[in-house]
């Protein structure tokens, strides 16, 4: 995330709020008279006035509704000796508003104050701040100026009296040096992000302190921003992680705050499904862009050389068999935001500069390329161990695919077959599993167990099977043969059984109708299976595989077309599987490949 | 001295009087000596006088001789209080004789047949049971069910001279009985038990002079066994003659008609005529022209496809000949090597097997060397597929590894591990593993072509060395493939990188600290050390800053798993862990040991093979476990090409 990038999204927060924090009968409006407060907290100042009543740490403050001769926060600044007085505006500084919106008059009743009061003995010096929350016209900043000068630079006998303007820049540039912290936030958020930040900072991400905490407590946040009922609150989800990232244990990015942001996106995107205003689904697309995708992009490029390095991934640290499956969890967490990201760079509008439409290939073709070094470098990358892996594995193929790269898709799935052949022999690390749980599957590794549900049910292998009719024919039909046999049977090239397993029943999964409406916000299990049998014919090269693939897919693709929201993208959906553990539909895939010409692919 | 003083006055009196009352008693203040003198004398009184006995039996059961397993419990107090000695055997053989003698013959039966249940008290009375059947002459219809009683009780003990010396007794003393065992087996025969008793019964009977009445019906029954329908009768008149030639009664007439005999039997029958022809050359009473007429026959019988009995017979049978064979003038015609070579491969769960040709090897080895060396390679290449694991387990040829550690070994093992076939080299790498060897034959193996290094590379490859003997290997060779072409070389700079990966510490450190090493040897050590600079500045970047769910906690647990596997592990592997009297100390921290008491304080010496912490674990099977396996099975499919053509 660049500084320009969380400038833009303070600054658009910022403008976003009333001038007041107040209930109304729509829901609680909330303004930045907090920001103010929390600023001059933050710069050691001590608070004198304030526009509410304070409450309780959940409940919003009461506001103030009589008037107070223009004052709406004061403050003691330098012992007691400087009086700051702010007069807050939400409004565009003009000449217009200077009158209509009460300006003149509330600066004039702010510097009007009266220092004989009890308290006010040691003050030598009245400064009053116009501070408001938007852009402003160069008649009103004159008229403010004149107003100053009339009022002259003394208060009473013995203090000075100076006058001066935040503007929206000015309150943002002192928010993003003094007010990262989760006082930026309006008063209602603040107890459950503050503890959000201090659960941010202090676990490790993928934990089960993470995952079982910190995530829940994140999402529930999160809803209850949406729930706020102030669709100003859309523009709080970047400030809140831009709050985060300062909390983060790390510089340069951290895959933890990529999880957050990613859940955030989520709840943007669902937000703007359901609000369905092309205003919010901009400001989605924004955020998507410019925090999500750029800081994705970001990680990448501080990490793409590390990346490259052999057996980079090392989230096993006990030397045991049980490393080589968190290994894949790492791996495969990299695979899926490096296939996000690419199908992102890919989807981006485009231009028609050819400077910049070769830039923007360039910039596939990187990622790509760290794609494929992190999936040749890292075994793990190889070893998918729950069948929901298949997301990743169908990012990878998709990102190899689109970048034109068949031999290296044929490499790819010659290495998976082999290595899930190796696994099928039931011998050493275990078989891809359909209980789709990393305890599970750390459990079988630790005691050597082999039977649980789903153990023998794979749609990960369907799907793979699916991609081989993505080669050539000459190159496709061994490989189906082989997929089929050893992953598939457990057989050998003799035909002989190999493995202690019983054969893999292959599956595919229809998503219900209501899958683009649940996706989003939770994970969708329900649907269609579809056993898949297949009659083998053992006179053709590829055993009259690639035939009945095709057959089921365009089946599959009539009784379970895909429904997604037209302006939601698909990877975001994808995310959301990913985010969910939820199974992607077929026709994520099978429309790619249903749309090649028929002598070069089956499907 | 009259009875009723001696008995009074006797050791044995005293001791029955204690056992008979359940009280300890203790001689040992007497010495041992002076007791056994004692024991001695009064053995010899009582042997003559059953008087004696009688009584004796009468102070130790003065309620009277109870026919159950109670008798045998108070036999064994009173073995005990007497010694466990064979002059306390004697006696208490005698007064069981004796007791035997005071009961009807109904409780007499009752009370041999308890002791077909007796625990450990049986192999404490067993020896005498020849003297009992002589004294007390049972019944046949009775012995046929006694003696399989006794047979089964007996099991798979060794120890089966009392059990059997009671049969050799029976058919010696009462040969008229016991050639109506046989057949009063009857319907309850069952295979192996009642086939033994009735081949030893035929055997010895067969042996001795026997009177014409009973050689007749000897004839009789010799004919319905080996003429009869059920293949268990055939089979134990096959074994019977193994006994009658232990017994010095087979000459070469019997013999070659038995052979002849042999030749034509069925497939079914095959598998017993080989073990009784091997149990027949056996005996040591065989007349030479017999066992060399016998292990003709057999090396006409040998080939791969012997059932395992038949296996194991054969070579016990060669175990058991060879030094007379050797002893023989004209001893190449008869090559008890090729008889072993011709049944091999020998299963690796035939333990038993490899055991006997390993001693069979043994004795070879000191008697002919080229020989050895013959057979020792087509053991291996017999058993190509096994012979690593086999040896790696500690399996087989324990001893014949610390045979091996000879002069001149070098230059064998080095032949073994690069010009012979997979199996020869697995065996040869196996030795060079087991023997610590730090080289080969440096003038053996700077003749060898890189084809023969290449090939030895991936026999290598395929057998998952541990760690310290990967490292010593790779140094031993690295000389070797520094001359060699392009193509080897690179395979061996491959492996040399891969296995430091693998282990840092045995191997990596190992040609870091290498004296003088090669340049391949280098340019590894370089690559590896890039390799973990690498890993280590990933390690610490944002890519691995992050847990995986549940990871942690199980791995914690696996490890509290895998702590109580090694103590279970050294406990298993160590004889001594079981034993109170030896101090076993287990190795938390350190790789040397040493001890320090006010005596005595020897250097530190370097631990070698004993499992402890620092075990190395070798990385690269945890972190690419298929890719190792696929590695493995690549190994063995460039093995494959590389016999198959001459060079690729």
């Amino acid at each position: 995330m660049t500084q320009d990038t969380i400038t833009s999204f303070v600054t658009y927060y910022v403008r976003d709020l009333a001038e007041r924090t107040r209930k109304e009968e729509s829901g609680t409006k909330y303004g930045f008279d907090w920001i103010v407060y929390n600023l001059g907290i933050a710069l050691g100042w001590k608070p004198l006035r304030l526009p509410w009543l304070r409450s309780g740490a959940d409940d919003i403050s009461k506001t103030k509704t009589e008037p107070e001769f223009g004052v709406d926060l004061s403050f003691f600044k330098d012992n007691g000796e400087s009086l700051v007085i702010f007069v807050l505006k939400d409004e565009v500084l003009s000449y217009k508003s200077w009158q209509s919106e009460s300006f003149e008059s509330d600066i004039r009743r702010a510097a009007a104050v009266n220092l004989n009061n009890p308290g006010f003995d040691k003050v030598t010096r009245v400064e009053v701040i116009l501070a408001y929350n938007k852009d402003e016209h160069q008649d009103g900043v004159t008229s403010f100026e004149n107003t100053a000068a009339a009022l002259g630079t003394r208060v009473g006998d013995n203090a000075s009296l100076e006058f001066s303007r935040w503007n929206l820049t000015e309150i943002t540039e002192r928010v993003l040096i003094h007010l990262l912290t989760p006082s930026l936030l309006p008063q209602s958020f603040f107890g459950q992000f503050s503890y959000l930040c201090s659960q941010f900072g202090d676990f490790v991400h993928g934990s089960d302190e993470w995952t079982n905490q910190l995530v829940p407590n994140w999402r529930n946040f999160l809803d209850k921003l949406v729930n706020s009922g102030d669709v100003r609150m859309l523009r709080l989800i970047p400030v809140t992680l831009v709050v985060l990232r300062a909390h983060g244990r790390e510089t340069g990015g951290s895959t933890g705050w990529l999880d957050l942001a990613e859940w955030a996106m989520l709840a943007a995107w669902e937000w703007s499904r359901v609000d369905g205003k092309p205003k919010r689904l901009k400001i989605v697309e924004q955020m998507w862009q410019e925090l999500y995708v750029k800081d994705l992009e970001h990680f990448y490029s501080v990490n793409t050389a590390h990346a490259w390095v052999e057996h980079g991934i090392q989230a096993g640290t006990s030397m045991t068999v049980l490393d080589a499956v968190a290994d894949s969890y790492v791996a495969y967490w990299h695979m899926a935001r490096l296939g996000l990201l690419v199908w992102n760079l890919e989807d981006s509008p485009g231009s028609s500069d050819p400077a910049i439409l070769d830039s923007s290939q360039k910039k596939v073709s990187l990622v790509v390329d760290t794609l494929e070094l992190l999936v040749s470098r890292n075994p793990a990358a190889l070893r998918p161990v729950l069948d929901i892996q298949h997301i990743e594995l169908f990012l990878l193929w998709r990102a190899l695919w689109t970048a034109k790269r068949g031999s290296n898709i044929e490499d790819l799935l010659e290495a998976l077959c082999d290595r899930l052949f190796i696994r099928r022999l039931g011998d050493g690390l275990q078989f891809v599993s359909g209980s789709n749980s990393w305890e599970i599957a750390f459990e079988r590794v630790e005691r050597s167990v082999v039977s649980e549900f789903g153990a023998s049910s794979s749609n990960l292998l369907l799907m793979l099977m699916e991609f081989c009719c993505s080669l050539p024919a000459k190159k496709r039909d061994p490989l189906l043969k082989r997929y089929y046999l050893r992953t598939v049977q457990g057989l050998d090239d003799g035909g002989n059984s190999v493995s202690s397993l019983k054969p893999s029943v292959l599956l595919s999964w229809g998503a219900p109708d209501d899958w683009d409406i649940r996706i989003l916000k939770e994970p969708v299990l329900d649907g269609s299976v579809i056993v898949e049998d297949f009659e083998i014919d053992l006179s053709q090269t590829d055993l009259g595989l690639s035939q009945q693939l095709a057959e089921y897919a365009v089946a599959g693709r009539v009784n379970f077309p895909l429904k997604v929201h037209a302006n939601i993208p698909l990877h975001v959906y994808v995310l959301a599987c990913l985010k969910h553990q939820s199974p992607i539909p077929p026709e994520l895939w099978r429309s790619l490949l249903l749309t090649m010409p028929p002598a070069s692919a089956a499907l | 001295m009259s009875a009723v003083h001696a008995i009074d006055n006797s050791l044995i009196f005293l001791a029955a009087h204690h056992a008979a009352s359940a009280m300890g008693i203790d001689f040992e203040t007497e010495g041992k000596i002076e007791r056994d003198t004692t024991l001695s004398i009064e053995l010899e009184w009582l042997s003559k006088d059953s008087t004696i006995s009688r009584v004796l039996v009468g102070v130790l059961f003065p309620e009277g001789i109870p026919s159950d397993l109670d008798f045998y419990a108070r036999m064994e107090r009173l073995r005990r209080a007497l010694g466990l000695t064979k002059w306390s055997e004697h006696i208490v053989t005698l007064l069981w004789i004796a007791a035997l003698k005071v009961l009807a013959v109904d409780d007499q039966q009752k009370l041999l047949m308890a002791f077909t249940a007796t625990g450990h008290v049986f192999f404490e009375m067993h020896l005498g049971l020849g003297n009992v059947v002589r004294e007390i002459r049972p019944e046949s219809n009775f012995a046929a069910i006694w003696f399989p009683a006794l047979v089964d009780r007996l099991g798979d003990d060794l120890n089966s001279s009392g059990v059997f010396g009671a049969i050799v007794s029976y058919c010696e003393y009462f040969p008229e009985l016991a050639i109506k065992i046989p057949l009063a087996f009857g319907n309850s025969w069952k295979a192996e038990t009642h086939t033994i008793i009735a081949a030893e019964i035929i055997g010895i009977l067969r042996s001795l002079p026997l009177s014409n009445g009973n050689r007749n019906s000897l004839v009789t029954l010799e004919e319905q066994f080996r003429s009869s329908v059920r293949a268990d009768h055939r089979h134990c008149f096959f074994q019977s003659w193994a006994i009658t030639a232990r017994r010095g009664g087979l000459d070469e007439l019997k013999l070659t008609s038995l052979l002849v005999l042999f030749n034509t039997t069925s497939e079914e029958d095959r598998e017993t005529a080989i073990v009784s022809v091997c149990r027949i050359v056996a005996a040591d009473a065989l007349e030479e022209v017999c066992l060399l007429r016998g292990l003709q026959w057999l090396d006409g019988q040998t080939s791969e496809n012997l059932p395992p009995t038949s296996k194991h017979a054969i070579v016990t049978a060669v175990l058991r000949v060879a030094k007379r064979i050797w002893q023989l003038p004209g001893k190449s015609e008869l090559n008890l090597v090729r008889l072993i070579e011709n049944i091999l491969p020998i299963q690796p769960k035939h333990l038993g097997t490899w055991e006997k040709l390993e001693e069979f090897l043994i004795k070879l080895i000191q008697y002919d060397r080229g020989e050895f060396d013959k057979l020792i390679l087509t053991v291996a290449e017999k058993s190509a597929d096994d012979i690593y694991k086999m040896m790696d387990s500690e399996k087989v040829f324990n001893r014949l590894i610390d045979i091996l550690s000879f002069e001149g070994k070098d230059e064998f093992v080095t032949k073994l591990s690069f010009a012979t076939g997979i199996g020869g080299r697995r065996l040869g790498l196996s030795i060079f593993e087991r023997t610590g060897m730090t080289e080969f034959h440096n003038g053996f193996l700077e003749l060898l072509e890189r084809h023969d290094l290449r090939i030895t590379l991936c026999i290598f490859q395929g057998l998952g060395m541990h760690g310290r003997v990967v490292g010593r290997f790779l140094l031993a060779v690295s000389s070797a493939f520094q001359k060699v072409s392009d193509v080897a070389q690179d395979e061996f700079l491959h492996e040399a990188i891969l296995q430091c990966k693998n282990y840092p510490q045995n191997c990596l450190t190992a040609f870091k600290d290498a004296v003088h090493p090669a340049d391949i040897i280098l340019q590894a050590v370089e690559k590896a050390d890039t390799y973990f600079a690498d890993r280590d500045r990933v390690r610490a970047s944002s890519l691995n800053n992050m847990a995986v769910p549940a990871f942690r906690r199980i791995a914690e647990r696996k490890l509290r798993t895998l702590n109580r596997e090694m103590h279970d592990l050294v406990q298993k592997k160590s004889i001594f862990s079981q034993l109170d009297i030896v101090r076993n100390v287990e190795a938390i921290y350190g790789n040397n040991f040493g001890f320090n008491n006010k005596t005595v304080t020897p250097p530190y010496s370097e631990m070698e093979g004993i499992p402890s912490h620092l075990f190395e674990n070798p990385r690269l099977e945890f972190i690419d476990p298929e890719g190792m396996r696929l590695r493995r099975l690549k190994s063995l499919h460039m093995l494959d090409m590389l016999f198959k053509t001459n060079d690729p």
